[in-house]
C-alpha cells in the first residue's frame, strides 16, 4: 500500500525537472549561447588562476629559498637585531631538525638548511660596504637556495673551502674585488668583539635582486665557526616545502615538537608570510586583483543569463499559466525556472572549468612563456621568472566550481520570482 | 689602523726628541718598534685642527685629544660652535660617539665601522684598530740610504697569508736620523696605490718632537684630502682608565 504522500513528492521533483529539461532542449539555439559564455568564462576563470596561483606559488619558493625557508625556526629576537648573540641554542637546532626528518613533515620536505647569518661589514682598499654574511653548509645550501645557479663567474662554496667566500655582484663591483681578490669582514662575534676575517672571492653571483646582490656574502660554517667563535651553532634553521599550502599545517607540527624552547622564548617557528610580509602582500594583492577582474566578468556573465531565462520566462506566460491551472504551485513554478538555470549554468560552468584545465595543461603545461611582456623582474627579494608553471589546486578547483554554482542560482532567482508572482488569470487571458 | 704607532690620528703621543744616533739599524721589526715606541707616550693631551676637503665640500674642526696607553683615547669637537661637545670615545675595538644636540650616544656598530669619522678621509676603523703590524705583517727593508739628501729607510709591509688586512701592501719611508715616519702609502691587491699619508711640520711639543701635520689623501679622489694640525700636545699628563668613560664623553664641554 503507498502511502499517500511521499511517492507524490519524488514524482512532483521528477516531472519538474523534466519540464525544466524540455524547456532548455526547446530553445537550443538560446541555451547554447547561454552556456558557450558561461563556457568561456569558466575556461578563463581557470587559466587565470592556474596562472596566478603558478607565479605566485614560483614568487613563494623563489623567495623562501633565497630566505630562510617556507618554515625557518630562530630566536625570537633575532629578526630585528640580526645579532650573533641570538643565535639558536644547539638543542633547539637538534630538536628542530629531528622535527623536519619526523614521518608527518619528511614527505613534504624538498629541502632543508642551517645557516648563520649576522650584518656586518666588508672592506677592501676600495672602501668598505655594509654586508649581509651568512655561513652554510656548502652542499646543503646549494640544494636549498637557488644562488648556486645564479653564478656568474668562479664557482660556488666547496665542502672543503675555508676562506672563500660567494660574493653578489654589485658588491664585488664596489669593493673593486674579482675572482681571486682578498677582502675582509667585519662583525661581532660570539664574545661581543668585533672580529675580522680575511677572505677571498671563489665566486660571483647576481640574482638580480639589488638587495642581494648589493649585501649577499656566502662562506663556509667552518670558517664562520672560526672567525666569530660560534662553535657550529646557526642562526636559523629552514625547510622548503613541496608546496606552500603546507607552510600552516608544517608550522604547527614543529611548533608543538618545539614546544619547551619556544615556552622558554628560545625559538619561534616562523611561516614565509610572517618572515616576508612584503612577499605575502604582494601575493595578497595580486589575488584581490583577480578576485576583482574575475568578480566583473562573471557579474557581466550573470546579467548575461539573467536577461536570458528572463526572456524565456516572458516568453512562457501562457505555458506557466497552463500548468499552475494544471495544478502546480507558485513555488513548484518558480523551482521549474530554477533548475533550468541553474542547470545550464552548472552544466556549462563545469564544461568551461574542464576546457579551461584541458587548455591550460595542453598548451601550457610546460610553462607559459611572457618573457615577450615582461623582463626578468625582482621585487622585495623575489625573482619574478617570465616562464610561468601552471597550478591548480583542489581547494582552489572546489572554490571555482562552488563559484560558478553560486553565479547560477544568484542569476536564476529573479526569472523565478517572476515565474513564481504569475498572475494565473492575467497569463491564460490572452493568446500569444 | 697604525694607532700604535701613532701613524694616525688619535694616538698621536709624539716622539722622545731622541738624540741616540742612528746606528745602522737592519732588522725592520726593529726599525718599526723603535717608531712606535718613539712616537708613543704612556698618556697625552693635545688640541688640533682637522681640516676636510672633499669635492663638494670643505670643513674645518678644531678638538681636544686625550689618550692613555693604546687602548683608551677620547676626542671632543671645540668648534665649529654648532657641533662643540661632539665627541668620540674608543675603550679597546669599541667606538662611541655622543651627539650634544640630543644627548644620546651611540655605539658604533660593527657593520659602520668602516665609515667616515666626521666626514673625514679616516674610517672609525683606523682610530679604533690597534697596530698589528708586527703580529699582521711580514716587514722587509727595501731600501736604506739617501732620499733628496735625507738617509731613510722604506719598509714594505706584506699582509701574512691570512692576517685580516684589506691592503695589498704598505710602504713607510722612515727618517734614519731621528726614527721619525715620512710617509705611509696603502697599496691595494694590484700594487695600485690607494691612499697615502704625509707626516710634516716635525716640531717641539711637549718636551718631544712629533710630526705636527698629517695629510692623508686617497688617491681614487684627487684633489680630496684630510688633514690633521696638532696645535698644543702635551705628554705623560695625569689621566687614568676611569677618564675614558661613558660619563665623560657625555660630560659636553
Amino acid at each position: 500500500m503507498p502511502s499517500p504522500s511521499t511517492p507524490r513528492r519524488p514524482m512532483h521533483a521528477r516531472v519538474l525537472v523534466l519540464l525544466a529539461m524540455r524547456n532548455l532542449r526547446r530553445h537550443m539555439r538560446r541555451t547554447v549561447l547561454t552556456a558557450s559564455a558561461m563556457i568561456v568564462g569558466g575556461a578563463l576563470l581557470i587559466f587565470t588562476f592556474a596562472v596566478a596561483d603558478g607565479s605566485h606559488e614560483q614568487w613563494i619558493d623563489s623567495g623562501v629559498r633565497l630566505g630562510e625557508g617556507h618554515v625557518t625556526i630562530e630566536r625570537p629576537e633575532f629578526r630585528v637585531s640580526r645579532r650573533i648573540e641570538d643565535r639558536l641554542p644547539a638543542e633547539v637546532r637538534r630538536a628542530a631538525e629531528a622535527a623536519f626528518a619526523s614521518p608527518e613533515i619528511a614527505p613534504r620536505v624538498v629541502a632543508t638548511t642551517a645557516k648563520l647569518a649576522v650584518t656586518g661589514l666588508a672592506s677592501s682598499a676600495a672602501g668598505a660596504r655594509p654586508a649581509q654574511i651568512a655561513a652554510v653548509d656548502p652542499t646543503a645550501e646549494a640544494g636549498f637556495s637557488p644562488i648556486d645557479d645564479r653564478l656568474i663567474e668562479g664557482r660556488y662554496l666547496a665542502p672543503d673551502d675555508r676562506l672563500a667566500a660567494y660574493v653578489g655582484a654589485e658588491l664585488v663591483d664596489s669593493l673593486d674585488l674579482r675572482l681571486g681578490s682578498r677582502f675582509v669582514v667585519q662583525a661581532q662575534d660570539a664574545e661581543r668583539e668585533i672580529a675580522g676575517q680575511l677572505l677571498r672571492v671563489v665566486g660571483i653571483f647576481r640574482t638580480g635582486v639589488p638587495e642581494v646582490d648589493q649585501t649577499l656574502v656566502h662562506i663556509p660554517l667552518a670558517t664562520a665557526d672560526e672567525w666569530l667563535g660560534s662553535a657550529g651553532d646557526v642562526t636559523n634553521v629552514g625547510v622548503v616545502l613541496d608546496t606552500s599550502a603546507a607552510t600552516a599545517g608544517v608550522a604547527a607540527r614543529v611548533e608543538s615538537a618545539l614546544d619547551g624552547p619556544i615556552s622558554r622564548g628560545d625559538a619561534r617557528v616562523l611561516g614565509w608570510r610572517e618572515a616576508n610580509p612584503a612577499l605575502a602582500a604582494a601575493v595578497a594583492i595580486d589575488d584581490f586583483g583577480n578576485y576583482l577582474t574575475q568578480g566583473f566578468i562573471f557579474t557581466i556573465i550573470a546579467f548575461g543569463i539573467v536577461n536570458t531565462v528572463l526572456m524565456s520566462v516572458l516568453h512562457r506566460r501562457r505555458e506557466f499559466g497552463v500548468l499552475r491551472a494544471l495544478g502546480l504551485t507558485p513555488g513548484q513554478t518558480g523551482t521549474i525556472v530554477l533548475i533550468e538555470g541553474l542547470t545550464l549554468t552548472a552544466a556549462s560552468g563545469f564544461i568551461g572549468v574542464g576546457l579551461g584545465l584541458a587548455i591550460t595543461w595542453h598548451f601550457f603545461g610546460d610553462g607559459l612563456d611572457i618573457s615577450a611582456l615582461m623582463d626578468e623582474m625582482t621585487f622585495s627579494g623575489v625573482v619574478i621568472e617570465p616562464i610561468i608553471q601552471p597550478l591548480m589546486r583542489t581547494a582552489r578547483l572546489v572554490q571555482v566550481l562552488l563559484f560558478i554554482l553560486f553565479i547560477g542560482a544568484a542569476a536564476s532567482v529573479y526569472p523565478a520570482l517572476r515565474a513564481a508572482r504569475l498572475d494565473v488569470t492575467e497569463a491564460m487571458k490572452f493568446d500569444r | 689602523m697604525l694607532r700604535r704607532g701613532a701613524f694616525l690620528v688619535l694616538g698621536l703621543a709624539g716622539a722622545v726628541a731622541s738624540a741616540q744616533p742612528a746606528a745602522a739599524q737592519t732588522d725592520p721589526l726593529e726599525i718599526i718598534d723603535r717608531v712606535d715606541r718613539l712616537m708613543r707616550g704612556d698618556s697625552s693631551r693635545g688640541v688640533a685642527t682637522m681640516e676636510v676637503v672633499t669635492e663638494h665640500w670643505e670643513r674645518e674642526m678644531t678638538m681636544e685629544l686625550w689618550s692613555l696607553g693604546t687602548d683608551y683615547s677620547l676626542v671632543r669637537l671645540r668648534a665649529p660652535r654648532r657641533e662643540a661637545g661632539t665627541a668620540t670615545l674608543m675603550a679597546g675595538d669599541d667606538i662611541w660617539n655622543y651627539l650634544p644636540k640630543v644627548d644620546r650616544t651611540i655605539k658604533i656598530p660593527a657593520s659602520m665601522m668602516g665609515g667616515a669619522w666626521m666626514g673625514s678621509h679616516f674610517t672609525n676603523d683606523d682610530l679604533v684598530k690597534e697596530s698589528r703590524l708586527i703580529d699582521d705583517y711580514d716587514a722587509e727593508i727595501a731600501f736604506d740610504g739617501d732620499r733628496d739628501g735625507v738617509a731613510v729607510w722604506e719598509l714594505r709591509l706584506t699582509p701574512k697569508p691570512e692576517a685580516a688586512v684589506v691592503w695589498g701592501h704598505m710602504e713607510f719611508q722612515v727618517r734614519q736620523r731621528d726614527s721619525m715616519p715620512l710617509w705611509a702609502r696603502y697599496y691595494d691587491e694590484d700594487g695600485e696605490l690607494a691612499r697615502t699619508m704625509e707626516y710634516s711640520a716635525f716640531t717641539e711639543m711637549g718636551d718631544r718632537i712629533v710630526p705636527a701635520v698629517m695629510d692623508m689623501r686617497p688617491s681614487d679622489k684627487p684633489g680630496e684630502r684630510t688633514t690633521i694640525r696638532y696645535d698644543e700636545l702635551e705628554f705623560d699628563v695625569d689621566l687614568d682608565t676611569s677618564f675614558f668613560s661613558l660619563r665623560t664623553l657625555q660630560r659636553g664641554r
